[in-house]
């Protein structure tokens, strides 16, 4: 029904903007209980929203530090930090400082595994500061078996809400996502999706990112 | 004095690979029904003929190969696991804890109490074997599937399998594939890795 909605919210198309976010993920895990994830990622914009015109430039760069909690029953909590470059080559550049606390647990639908993440975000800017509630549900598919093994490759599919509040006003944004990854032999993963964002769901000016996204994860 | 180091040591050595908990190490991969060996499409033709939902596997579990067919007969979740040359290994189903008699709940609830700080049965699973005879041979593989049909308990050997979610007393939290036999005495253990979760986490 979820998966519909996002679906539904698809077919109102508007001339999206086409972007392209690709970076690395790296994963390490100290003992049985904490672990860092860093992320390093930048992303391409190729044109605006309802524009036709193509006229790429980078529009944002970021690093994201998040340390990790393991609870019992496959349930987490992490404190992340993000320093986020918007427009890094432009002199109007502007820089954003993100802070997230994050639960993430696991439940299974038969044998199949379903990931839920809830997150609060502090985002801060030079003049702004915007709070935000996400919650995002994913569910992944080996493609070769019940089990992920080296060598194999998987499906992804998720979508998520988001909340903002910002000077007295709210904001929704739904982000469905599609993604296909392989694990290699030394486990590493390579991890490519299109998400189809669609924010300011509660004005009259709503807006649509089409979104492709490749990452390699790996373990340090 | 050298002679009692060495016996130390080899005492020690014994006590380790005795108490030593295997990971579970199982690669799997989805085969189609034309890859199974002839051997066993055959004995399994009773099954075929009602089951659904039928999903063919080859495995490895680091030594030997494996082909298992998981499907749905009865309305129950089966796996029916076979050697390479399609010996009929065991035949695993899909069953409710709570389901079982009192007294093998608190027997095996007690192992896991008083191994574990806390604990969560993810998976629980009959597993159906073959009955050894006097001389320790298997029983053929059709005697094994027929009486398996025919729920005839006194020609099957019963274990329970159960995949647990487990927080040690040292603190550290694993998932744990446990075996007991019909009596809910503890006859193997083992670590399963778990699937990676940074790329839907993250």
């Amino acid at each position: 029904m979820i998966i519909l909605l996002g679906f539904g919210f698809f077919v109102k198309a508007q001339t999206p903007s086409v972007r392209w976010e690709g970076g690395f993920s790296a994963n390490h895990k100290f003992n049985n209980k904490w672990s860092l994830n860093t992320q390093l990622l930048a992303r391409e914009t190729f044109n605006d929203y309802g524009s036709e015109t193509i006229k790429p430039f980078t529009d944002r760069m970021e690093i994201k530090p998040f340390l990790t909690y393991a609870l019992f029953n496959q349930r987490k909590v992490s404190l992340g930090y993000m320093y986020r470059s918007i427009d890094p080559f432009e002199d109007y550049r502007g820089v954003e400082h993100r802070i997230t606390q994050q639960f993430a647990f696991l439940s299974s639908i038969r044998n199949y595994r379903i990931a839920h993440r809830i997150k609060i975000e502090e985002r801060i800017f030079k003049e702004d500061f915007i709070l935000r509630l996400r919650y995002r549900f994913s569910y992944d598919q080996p493609l070769q078996g019940e089990t992920l093994d080296p060598g194999e490759w998987y499906a992804l599919l998720s979508n998520e809400f988001i909340l903002s509040f910002s000077n007295g006003e709210e904001d929704w944004q739904n982000r469905l996502a599609f993604g296909f990854g392989k694990i290699f032999k030394s486990k590493e993963k390579l991890q490519f999706s299109l998400t189809h964002r669609y924010s300011d769901l509660l004005t009259t000016t709503t807006n649509q990112i089409i979104q492709f996204k490749s990452v390699y994860y790996f373990s340090l | 004095m050298k002679i009692t180091l060495v016996a130390i040591f080899i005492f020690c050595s014994f006590c380790q690979a005795f108490t030593q908990v295997k990971p579970k190490i199982e690669h799997e991969k989805s085969v189609e029904k034309g890859d199974f060996p002839k051997k066993c499409i055959d004995l399994l033709k009773p099954i075929l003929k009602e089951s659904k939902s039928d999903k063919y596997y080859k495995e490895f579990d680091g030594e030997n190969y494996f082909y298992e067919l998981k499907t749905t007969y009865n309305s129950k979740q089966f796996s029916i696991k076979f050697t390479e040359s399609g010996h009929l290994v065991d035949i695993e189903c899909m069953y409710d804890f709570e389901q079982l008699t009192e007294s093998l709940k608190e027997e095996m609830g007690q192992f896991l109490k008083e191994q574990y700080k806390k604990h969560k049965i993810e998976r629980f699973q009959l597993q159906y074997n073959p009955e050894i005879d006097d001389d320790g041979e298997e029983e053929d593989d059709k005697d094994f599937l027929e009486d398996f049909l025919e729920m005839d308990l006194d020609g099957l050997i019963l274990h329970y399998e159960m995949e647990v979610e487990v927080l040690t007393y040292d603190g550290e939290s694993k998932l744990m594939e446990l075996l007991f036999d019909d009596q809910g005495s503890l006859i193997q253990q083992r670590e399963v890795q778990r699937r990676d979760e940074d790329f839907i986490l993250y």
